[in-house]
């Protein structure tokens, strides 16, 4: 029995043009990015469902890496009522944060495929930068050359 | 194994070395690539006449060869150099509209700001 978690592609046939370019024999991942944003945007009422989640996670981790740099850690998850786990500090922290942020957008946004893919980003964007520092910017520099 | 005082001191040192427009450009890339990789690997949807798994052809060419690990992987690196550039142009936008300084602040108090940041992300329907 198929236990497949994906999803259905977007209800368009202009969806076949997104495996058209993938199909390509010199497959471009500009052409299939934004081929496939267009279409698969160009059949959502709102980019709402897709931004909002993140747009969520940017003011919440924004605000305690700001927090952090006025105030210190402690002061900044004291605030926010986080608790870190001795063993797994900075994951705990990245968790803590994503709570906050869920709790604001609500299960409708959080519960959904891009609050799933916004909450994926978001922890591992704060676990790179709390574990990396500077170099996780560099890093995803390098990774491109 | 991390200690807070690491994670303290890493945090300080992204901010200081690459700022807001770092931190948003890092999640945004992050976020960017996990929703290209989402809609790379949907399924067949026979009601809107789309009979072919995307996620298949993401693995396997026109030939039915599959594609290379070390090339798969390539593929993924450039999707990825893909979602980074828009990234850096809903960053540039928000930068244009003057609102990188609000995003610290809890953006559901203030859903002016919240407009402009979902206009700013509609950019990636852009062809950049």
């Amino acid at each position: 029995m198929g236990t497949s978690r994906a999803a259905k592609a977007p209800p368009t046939r202009k969806w076949n043009a997104v495996i058209g370019t993938l199909k390509s024999s010199d497959r471009s991942a500009s052409t299939v990015v934004n081929v496939a944003f267009s279409v698969a945007m160009s059949v959502m009422p709102s980019i709402a469902p897709v931004s909002t989640p993140i747009v969520i996670g940017i003011s919440e981790g924004l605000r305690f890496a700001l927090d952090v740099k006025d105030k210190g850690l402690e002061e900044a998850t004291k605030r926010e009522a986080i608790h870190i786990s001795e063993t797994y500090v900075i994951p705990s922290i990245s968790d803590g944060l994503w709570n906050i942020a869920s709790n604001k957008m609500g299960p409708g946004f959080s519960n959904s495929p891009f609050g799933r893919l916004a909450e994926v980003a978001f922890k591992k964007t704060m676990n790179q930068i709390m574990s990396k520092g500077a170099e996780a910017l560099v890093e995803e520099a390098e990774r491109n050359v | 194994m991390s200690s807070k005082t690491d994670a303290e001191a890493k945090l300080q040192q992204f901010l200081s070395k690459h700022g807001r427009e770092g931190f948003l450009k890092l999640l945004l890339t992050n976020y960017l690539f996990e929703l290209a990789m989402y809609y790379l690997h949907s399924e067949k949807n026979p009601a809107a006449q789309i009979r072919e798994d995307t996620g298949y052809r993401f693995y396997v060419d026109s030939q039915e060869k599959v594609y290379p690990p070390e090339e798969i992987e390539r593929f993924k690196n450039d999707l990825r150099a893909e979602c980074k550039k828009k990234a850096a142009v809903i960053v540039e936008n928000l930068r244009k509209m003057e609102i990188l300084d609000k995003l610290g602040e809890d953006i559901t108090q203030n859903p002016a700001v919240a407009e402009l940041v979902q206009k700013a992300f509609e950019s990636i329907t852009q062809r950049t």
